[in-house]
């Protein structure tokens, strides 16, 4: 009989257990997490059973923010410090908030970096912090459901998502205190869900009407490998549209001036709109009685083909995108071999009849459209957390905006165009305009455009120190390189002297990184005793990570990569991190990390090209013609 | 790996501008399969980094093979062919007119927008003249000594073609938006 092995308490786990994590869909309307647990994955319900989180966040004085339906009731009364649909601000500046479609009632402030503060009575709260919010009480229901700390979380964001989006979402989930696996566009996610990974073949639509965003993909399934085509979309157009216009109808026909509201009676009749439109979805016909402050009331009844009406215009707005995409995935409607709906709006029955009518196809509804997405998450947080050792799917993904740098007059030019395969790296070189110029603006933008005007601004720094030279013969490389979330960093280096300057792009409109810490200094309570604890259980972490892959890598192929000497060296300081990681010092333990890092580059760089070497161990030169 | 290492050695195929794409994208895929950031998402920070870069790389070299003119293009650069050099973009006055003709088209279409059958038409041709030149940079390509001159010339009116080719793309698009 096999004995089952017991760890000393506080020791790292064993390469092969069971490691938890989770998947989360962080949606506009409502958030959910999901776990794959023996072999299916389902979403976690709180402790009232309820799964979907309503992404509502009521901030209180000196009290913790209530998050969820407890929030969302008292939306109406006490809209200026309720948030309803944050993630339509991820990323944003203060001015696309106001050019966004639907009113928002919040009050603005400006912080630190471009991105808009809102006011409230805990203080001001970034549309990240407000995020982390949400994330927070799905970490705890996770923690607590499955009986331990997460190895990681896999966190969906719409494929239209930009950089500064996605990074928004990403600093959410630090400060929510997950460690983020990767961040995963909600249509393959989906199309994970619906298991078309294995035995289906061909190019699918997944169409994602959701509260605040509208995503079309076309994804190519091939062997268990997704690529997405093409990703096209609309991230400020989604069912709180359709409630704007039946809650516009509403009060044209109650007389109330929409422009001299209050903000509870916008609130009011919004959520009215919501609830006629979803008792519509099974009902032909509801009958209304609004109630709104200072005496302006109206009764009366709406019936589908009028509903059909109002919000046709906002239904059509999803087909354009469509169009987009077919064109630039380059294939015909007849090459769609399945459409996969996904979000609340899907529901809407003149969604489904559109969507059927473009395509000629009949959409697959069966997996809950709130939840689809946070299941597919799940399951890929179960294999990226190492619980499906031979798994052999592969997800490739794209970016969905070009990526470029100003140039002289104005103009952009690209460096990596939108669809790119990503990760990617680019690499352009640029010249001096003046003579003698020493420093030159790197200033790094995302979209299609060619006027820096018409495109978003990620970043700006400086590359100093250039040799005085004639204007034309500095030679100035920037290298772009996107990482599998889709986040950029940037390099210049001046060739001739070898001056570099490096930054991980922090979108403009993103958080910078003394609000981070400010925010996580903020958020402990013992906050000095704990950021210290914190500090040393990361880096302890990082060791046990180390120490686990070195040796069993040591251990695969020690003899056939390693002579005697190197493996000695690669001993020595490997033993020296064991030792050290045994004590309470963060930095110590940092720099034996770094040791052994500087000490297996060679080593590690040659186990990647065996891999490579073993990947196409099948072919031969010759072979191939 | 280095970052000037070939292209074709990392998919160990023949250098050649004429790629087998059903095999080069089955290699494509199996060397994903060894290198990508997913495969390594509880490795040490330095092995994800090396990851990240790997398939950075991979990825840029599978596009660049794909396309015909990219995969020219870079054929050209590793025979230390520079395509940029100012003297050589004299073009003869065949090309040059023809340039001409089809802009005048494109334009056209640009300011009534409803000429979606004329932009159509021109983009057929501009397909057509397109591989015509593919086809003769695969012929010139395959000589035992290439005339590396020759084909540049013929690469760099294919990088004319092509950008006309989106502009014309770009500008069906959103005559059919409307």
């Amino acid at each position: 009989m096999a004995l089952l092995q017991i760890s000393e308490p506080g020791e790292s786990t064993a390469p092969h257990e069971h490691r938890l994590a989770v998947g989360i869909d962080l949606g506009t309307t409502n958030s959910l997490v999901a776990t794959v647990r023996s072999g299916s994955a389902e979403t976690l319900p709180d402790v009232n059973g309820k799964h979907l989180l309503s992404s509502v966040v009521r901030y209180i004085t000196n009290e913790p923010p209530l998050v969820g339906p407890d929030a969302e009731a008292a939306a109406a009364i006490d809209p200026l410090n309720t948030i309803v649909s944050v993630k339509r601000l991820m990323g944003r500046g203060i001015e696309d908030v106001k050019l966004l479609g639907t009113r928002l009632p919040y009050q603005f402030e400006k912080s630190e970096s471009d991105m808009p503060s809102i006011r409230t009575v805990a203080g001001n709260k970034s549309p990240v912090e407000v995020s982390a919010d949400i994330l927070s009480v799905l970490h705890e229901r996770a923690k607590e459901s499955l009986g331990g700390d997460l190895a990681g979380a896999v966190i969906t964001v719409p494929a239209y998502f930009d950089e500064a989006q996605r990074q928004a979402t990403k600093d959410a989930a630090r400060l929510a205190g997950i460690n983020v696996f990767r961040l995963l566009n909600e249509p393959t996610a989906a199309a994970i869900a619906y298991g078309l990974d294995t035995g289906s073949e061909g190019d699918v639509i997944i169409f994602d009407f959701g509260g605040g965003t509208f995503d079309v993909s076309i994804l190519r399934l091939n062997k268990g490998v997704f690529e997405v085509l093409a990703t096209a979309g609309d991230s400020a157009l989604g069912g709180d549209d359709m409630d704007a216009a039946i809650a516009n109808w509403l009060m044209a026909r109650a007389g109330v001036d929409e422009a001299a509201a209050e903000h509870t009676t916008l609130r009011y009749v919004m959520q009215q709109a919501r609830q006629i439109k979803e008792a519509l979805t099974e009902q032909d016909s509801v009958s209304i009685n609004l109630n709104m402050e200072g005496d302006a009331s109206w009764s009366g009844s709406l019936d589908r083909s009028i509903l059909n009406e109002i919000i046709l215009p906002v239904v059509k707005k999803t087909l354009q995108p469509c169009r987009q995409a077919l064109r630039d995935a380059g294939i015909a409607k007849a090459d769609i071999k399945q459409i996969v709906m996904v979000g609340g709006s899907t529901r809407v029955p003149l969604v489904r009849e559109k969507v059927a009518e473009f395509f000629k196809c009949e959409p697959l509804v069966d997996i809950d459209p709130d939840k689809v997405v946070a299941i597919g998450a799940a399951i890929q947080a179960d294999i990226l957390a190492g619980n499906k050792s031979d798994d052999e799917m592969l997800l490739l993904d794209v970016i969905p905006l070009s990526l470029g740098l100003e140039t002289m007059g104005g103009l952009v030019e690209k460096i990596i165009p939108r669809n790119t395969t990503i990760p990617s790296a680019r690499a352009q070189d640029f010249t001096t305009y003046k003579d003698g110029q020493t420093a030159m603006v790197i200033h790094v933008l995302q979209g299609e455009r060619e006027l820096v005007d018409d495109c978003r601004s990620l970043a700006r720094f400086e590359l100093r120190g250039i040799p005085p030279m004639v204007a034309g013969s500095a030679r100035i490389q920037v290298t772009f390189q996107v990482d599998a979330d889709g986040l950029l960093s940037v390099t210049a280096k001046e060739q001739t002297s070898g001056v570099v300057s490096h930054i991980e792009v922090k979108p403009s409109y993103g958080l910078t990184e003394h609000e981070i810490e400010t925010m996580l200094l903020s958020s402990f309570d013992h906050a000095e005793e704990d950021i210290k604890l914190r500090k040393l259980k990361e880096q302890q972490v990082e060791a046990d990570r180390e120490i686990l892959a070195l040796e069993a890598a040591l251990q695969e192929d020690a003899d056939l990569l390693l002579n005697s000497e190197e493996l000695l060296a690669i001993n020595d300081a490997l033993n020296d991190l064991k030792t050290i990681r045994q004590q309470d010092d963060a930095d110590a333990i940092r720099s034996a990390i770094d040791k052994v890092e500087s000490v297996c580059e060679f080593y590690v760089q040659r186990r990647m090209n065996k891999n490579i070497e073993k990947a196409l161990s099948g072919h031969k030169v010759d072979e191939f013609r | 790996m280095e970052k000037s290492s070939n292209y074709f050695t990392l998919f160990a195929i023949p250098v050649s501008f004429d790629v087998d794409l059903a095999g080069l994208t089955q290699r494509y895929l199996k060397l994903q399969k060894a290198v990508h950031p997913d495969k390594f998402s509880n490795a040490p920070e330095q092995e994800r980094l090396f990851s990240v870069q790997q398939t950075a790389q991979l990825n840029d070299a599978y596009d660049t093979l794909k396309k015909p003119l990219l995969r020219a293009q870079y054929l050209l650069q590793i025979n230390g062919v520079d395509l940029d050099d100012e003297k050589n973009t004299i073009m003869d006055s065949e090309f040059l007119m023809q340039q001409i003709e089809l802009r005048e088209v494109i334009e056209s279409a640009k300011l009534n927008n409803s000429d979606i059958e004329a932009l159509e038409e021109t983009i057929d041709k501009i397909d057509d003249l397109y591989n015509s030149r593919v086809l003769m940079i695969k012929k010139l390509f395959a000589m035992p000594e290439p005339m590396f001159e020759q084909i540049a010339d013929l690469t760099r009116k294919l990088q004319f073609f092509s950008k006309l080719r989106e502009e014309a793309n770009f500008l069906a698009a959103k005559i059919a938006d409307n």
